[in-house]
């Protein structure tokens, strides 16, 4: 790991971006507003699941304008997330708090998708409403990229 | 007005000492904090694309504030303790940081804008609604909103850049 670190470092785009004082910033910045854009998506399906809201529209309508917000947000999540481990690859990937972020973000991904799949299905089926397993995808995706937040922020404190 | 007196009574609260004391709270706190501005940030960035024109779920403006706006809320709720309570830890610091005092100005103009556009548009929101195509004055009330609200992300993030925590 420590080579892969030293590789990464000693690049020429790493100094670019750790010498170019607003970069960083900046990049966390565009990484928050994509956050944003996650957690209005992935909170909006999860109402529409549980009932709350829409209760007219059919789930397959929500997901077509929501899903795909999410699935960009993720892109653009994982592009910034990528610039800034560029710049400073030692401030992450030697600590357990980033792989932990990582397994979380890639676990609320798949259900999301499964539950993308689920609901298509029930939806091709005629089936309006949403079942158990559906609702609680939904809440426990929900409940995981508001841990992976969590382990983000906490990758600044953890040494 | 001194300010000084009152920051200096906030920094010594007892509670603030606590933060400054514990090793998880602040980030905690900062946890916090950023699920909640990203949870407002989502759902108004929903109502404000919806007043330039994206389509969100449905067409009815209304209904989509009656359903986004408690969340929105309860979010705000949550974002303005969990803040409140960082800036406690370092009340005179926040106070004379320069990219503090741009989010609360920032933050007072998107409020602002939210009663202008609740008096002057929203009022005669059953008019349009029906319609379709937002009129000018909602286009721009949403545009400026997000505008602020990006600004608002962006100082609060550079925050942690100008300012020691404590």
């Amino acid at each position: 790991m420590d080579d892969i670190i030293g590789f990464i470092y000693n690049s020429p785009s790493s100094g670019w971006i750790r010498v170019a004082g607003w970069l960083i910033p900046t990049v966390q910045t565009i990484h928050i507003l994509a956050l944003s854009m996650l957690m209005g998506a992935a909170i909006m399906l999860d109402m529409k699941l549980a009932g709350i809201i829409a209760r007219s529209d059919s789930n397959a309508l929500l997901m077509k304008r929501y899903l795909p917000v999410l699935w960009v947000a993720l892109a653009v999540l994982l592009m910034s997330g990528t610039t800034l481990l560029w710049a400073e690859p030692e401030r992450v990937l030697n600590k357990t708090i980033f792989w932990t972020k990582m397994g979380l973000v890639l676990f609320a991904f798949l259900l999301t998708f499964l539950l993308r799949r689920r609901l298509l299905q029930r939806d091709a089926l005629g089936e309006a409403g949403a079942g158990g397993f559906d609702k609680a995808f939904g809440w426990i995706a929900l409940f995981i990229w508001i841990a992976a937040i969590g382990c983000g922020r906490w990758i600044a404190y953890s040494s | 007005m001194n300010l000084e007196p009152i920051l200096t009574a906030i920094h010594d609260w007892s509670v603030s000492d606590a933060i400054r004391q514990s090793e998880y709270a602040f980030p905690a706190l900062e946890s916090i904090h950023v699920f909640a501005i990203t949870t407002v940030v989502g759902f108004i960035s929903i109502v404000d694309l919806r007043l330039l024109g994206v389509p969100a779920h449905t067409r009815n403006v209304k209904s989509l504030l009656g359903q986004l706006l408690p969340v929105v809320w309860g979010a705000f709720a949550l974002a303005a303790v969990s803040g409140g309570l960082m800036f406690a830890s370092n009340a005179t610091g926040y106070a004379k940081n320069f990219d503090f005092q741009a989010k609360m100005l920032l933050m007072l103009l998107a409020f602002c804008n939210m009663v202008v556009f609740h008096f002057m548009g929203q009022r005669r929101i059953a008019e349009w609604v029906a319609v379709g195509p937002t009129p000018a004055i909602a286009k721009f009330s949403g545009g400026l909103s997000l505008l602020l609200w990006i600004g608002v992300v962006g100082f609060g993030r550079w925050i942690g850049f100008t300012l020691a925590p404590f």
